[in-house]
């Protein structure tokens, strides 16, 4: 029932019209809060970004709903990940220790093994995620959304009243939202 | 490319998240300083009406508990109003520094009106660090005090009842020993009657007797009889050195059975110690009476401060870096790594914390602790306590401490000196050389404990002055031991003792002196030393009494069968020489008659020659 939920979700994003730069933007920024411990500083600035840039905030919960369940598989790695980085590295320990006693920057909790280890993670992922998503939403709107719609169980389920009701809301919202813009 | 309604939102959720932490920071900051703090103490610690200010940052609280987790039912501490002011810069470093803690109204061993337990959560096992294996090892020193056996004082000592039940066993060694020297006597009688030593020598002479020299005609004759006669000598000889042999192994049989005799005196000492242990004679010597009386205090008073000890220690190395990795921490929580600036500041440095209350002896105490802080090498500097206190009675106390973690080797010393106060209804010890309750007097502590690495140095020094006890409302006391007590315990004005503890924790010398050891001493040797003297005596002399008369008896058999065959064998000595004698004087015979014989045939010669000569010239 979650999985199909998850499924619908996504599927609802990328037909929702919105552009492929910003739905691919608000997951890749979703990503960033789910891979990393949710109480740390650059999340708030990660959500800040969310909130302010004209990313698709949908996206954005998808993606840290399930960068979330991977990061619990992670935790292991992204601790041996940030210890290697904090403590192996000689070259960078006068840059540690400065940023750790340098205000605000101390509270960013970057001397935490799995805070520093996620973060580099999901700075590598940054790039490749928001181009691939950007891609998949493409390919799925040019490939796969006509398709869809002519699977039976996508034509039973168009002609429901929970459907109909649907869609007069989701007009509705869309007619508010151009007000708004 | 900005979402300018998202501005709008941010800005609304900043307002009310600042409004939010104006209503419910003092709720949060309360429940996370009292939910680690518990942590750290292992009960419960509690803060009223915690008042957090943005402004300052200011922080203050009308009382703070801070139970105590072996008694949770009594706070170790408790204060009144407290504030201290965090600076700013730090904070945003996560570092916590404080210029100066105002501490009012604290009180030590106060009353809770609620548990101060926490749930049990089981412990991950850890080793007992240098300072709890100390206080674990005092507690053995003191189990080891000697017993001073407390119930033979209580009773005179009932020599006759003593005496019927005596196994004196030196009788029955003695009868032994008579047994066996007796056959040893009697083994040598038959081995002088086996040897024939007096028919061997008689048959001699009587053959030298039997030799008569009228019946001998020639020389010849002369000549073997004087060989048999040599002959009969050299069996003398013979039989000499078999009398000499005999004796000579005679005397050292003798002298062996003879040794046997030391052996009673030792018999006779182990009858008199199973004797004096049967009895249970008090051992009136100073047996250190007063590590037995004050030991026990002595040692919870110390493994209370050294409770104290410990724990500082344990957070300072908790406080310290310590970046060796944990394998798995919890999930999402990873594990935090600590970098160290030598120009920056610690994480935790209350530069100064100015403290007034007073004692559960309602002493009121005020003072100041210095640098309580995570890293004492990033100030360079070490935590120094000094706290004076003065109570309504003229007590004056006084604690100067310091902790230093400066080097490798840490280092604790502390400095307590209480004078004055009243020792009025209280108990300075619970053994029953000194049980009773005091009414008058008062006392003077000085101690000192120095802890460095893992080796402890302690002395407390403790008089109390002007005593009088309080000997209940019982009329008289309930056995001879108590009424001994009291005796002695009323003579006493002054009580002092010095102890000492030094060493490491599986090396530790524990000494107690104190004037109760000669006072006691004295008093139980003039009271009780007639009694035990005359006591010893009886015992003795009955010991004496009765081994004496087996000795006496085992004496005279000696005496008597040993110049039996003394005598035996000197006679076949005096038989010997006669024999040698007569074969001598026989012997001298025969060659005075051998000469004779030659002198006569050579007179004969002479007068036959002289004849024919004569014949010749006719």
């Amino acid at each position: 029932m979650l999985i199909l939920k998850f499924l619908a979700k996504l599927v609802k994003i990328l037909r929702s019209g919105i552009s492929p730069n910003q739905i691919a933007g608000g997951f890749i920024l979703g990503m960033i809060i789910g891979l990393t411990p949710i109480m740390s500083l650059h999340n708030m600035i990660i959500f800040v970004l969310i909130i302010l840039l004209r990313v698709n905030i949908a996206s954005a919960i998808f993606g840290f709903a399930l960068f979330s369940g991977i990061a619990y598989l992670l935790d292991p790695y992204f601790h041996n990940i940030g210890y290697y980085v904090l403590t192996q590295v000689p070259s960078l320990e006068s840059l540690w220790t400065d940023l750790y006693n340098t205000p605000i920057l101390a509270l960013s909790n970057f001397n935490n093994t799995v805070v520093m280890g996620s973060l580099l993670v999901s700075i590598v992922l940054l790039i490749p995620v928001f181009f691939l998503m950007k891609v998949s939403i493409i390919q799925y709107r040019k490939n796969i959304e006509d398709r869809m719609n002519q699977w039976k169980i996508v034509k039973a389920f168009k002609g429901t009243t929970v459907y109909s009701i649907y869609e007069r809301v989701r007009n509705g919202y869309r007619k508010f939202r151009s007000l708004g813009d | 490319m900005i979402r300018w309604k998202g501005l709008l939102f941010l800005l609304v959720l900043a307002g009310l998240v600042v409004g939010a932490s104006y209503i419910f920071t003092d709720q949060w900051l309360e429940n996370l300083i009292e939910s680690n703090a518990s942590n750290i103490n292992g009960a419960k610690v509690e803060i009223d009406n915690l008042d957090f200010s943005f402004a300052g940052p200011d922080v203050t609280w009308d009382r703070l508990q801070v139970a105590n987790p072996q008694q949770t039912m009594q706070n170790v501490i408790e204060t009144g109003r407290c504030e201290f002011k965090l600076e700013f810069w730090p904070l945003l470093s996560k570092k916590f520094i404080i210029e100066n803690f105002q501490l009012a109204g604290l009180q030590t061993n106060t009353e809770r009106e609620t548990d101060g337990a926490l749930p049990k959560v089981p412990e991950a096992q850890k080793d007992p660090n240098i300072i709890e294996k100390t206080a674990k090892n005092l507690e053995r020193e003191i189990a080891a005090n000697p017993n001073l056996m407390l119930s033979t004082y209580s009773r005179k000592v009932n020599v006759d009842s003593l005496i019927r039940i005596l196994d004196i066993q030196s009788v029955d060694n003695i009868d032994s020993l008579q047994d066996s020297i007796q056959s040893g006597y009697t083994q040598w009688e038959q081995r002088l009657s086996q040897k024939n030593i007096q028919q061997k020598l008689e048959k001699l002479e009587s053959k030298i007797r039997s030799l008569q020299l009228e019946d001998l005609q020639t020389v010849q004759g002369f000549k073997s009889t004087l060989n048999e006669v040599e002959e009969i000598q050299t069996s003398i000889d013979s039989m000499s050195k078999v009398v000499q042999n005999t004796k000579n192994d005679l005397l050292t049989d003798l002298q062996d059975m003879r040794s046997g005799l030391t052996q009673i005196d030792n018999w006779v000492k182990q009858d008199y110690k199973r004797a004096m242990a049967k009895a249970q004679l008090p051992d009136i010597n100073a047996q250190n009476i007063g590590r037995f009386v004050f030991g026990q205090k002595v040692i919870s008073e110390t493994q209370k401060y050294l409770g104290y000890i410990s724990t500082a220690r344990e957070y300072a190395d908790v406080l310290r870096k310590d970046d060796a990795k944990n394998p798995r921490p919890p999930r999402f929580e990873g594990q935090d790594i600590h970098y160290y600036k030598r120009t920056a500041e610690p994480r935790l440095w209350i530069k100064n914390v100015e403290l007034s209350g007073q004692t559960a002896n309602k002493i009121q105490i005020r003072g100041n602790v210095k640098d309580i802080v995570s890293d004492q090498q990033l100030i360079n500097a070490m935590t120094v306590i000094e706290i004076v206190g003065d109570g309504e009675s003229g007590a004056d106390l006084s604690i100067d401490g310091t902790l230093n973690y400066l080097e490798d080797i840490p280092q604790e010393k502390f400095q307590i000196q209480y004078a004055g106060f009243s020792l009025a209804q209280s108990n300075i010890s619970n053994s029953p050389f000194l049980p009773y309750e005091i009414d008058h007097g008062s006392g003077v502590v000085e101690t000192s404990l120095e802890f460095t690495g893992q080796q402890v140095n302690a002395a407390i020094q403790f008089v109390g002055n002007h005593l009088e006890f309080n000997y209940g409302s019982e009329a008289s006391p309930a056995n001879r031991f108590e009424q001994i007590v009291q005796t002695i315990v009323k003579g006493i004005q002054q009580i002092d003792f010095v102890a000492r503890i030094k060493g490491e924790p599986n090396a530790l010398q524990f000494t107690l002196n104190s004037n109760l050891d000669d006072i006691f001493a004295d008093q139980l040797k003039s009271i009780l030393s007639q009694e035990v003297q005359q006591a010893r005596q009886r015992i003795q002399q009955e010991i004496d009494s009765q081994v004496k008369k087996y000795e006496s008896k085992l004496n005279s058999l000696i005496e008597q069968r040993e110049q039996q065959l003394r005598s035996e064998v000197e006679k076949y000595e005096k038989d010997l020489e006669a024999a040698v004698n007569l074969a001598e004087k026989k012997k001298q015979e025969i060659e005075n008659r051998i000469q004779e014989e030659i002198d006569s045939q050579k007179n004969q010669l002479e007068d036959k020659l002289r004849e024919n000569l004569d014949n010749l010239f006719k």
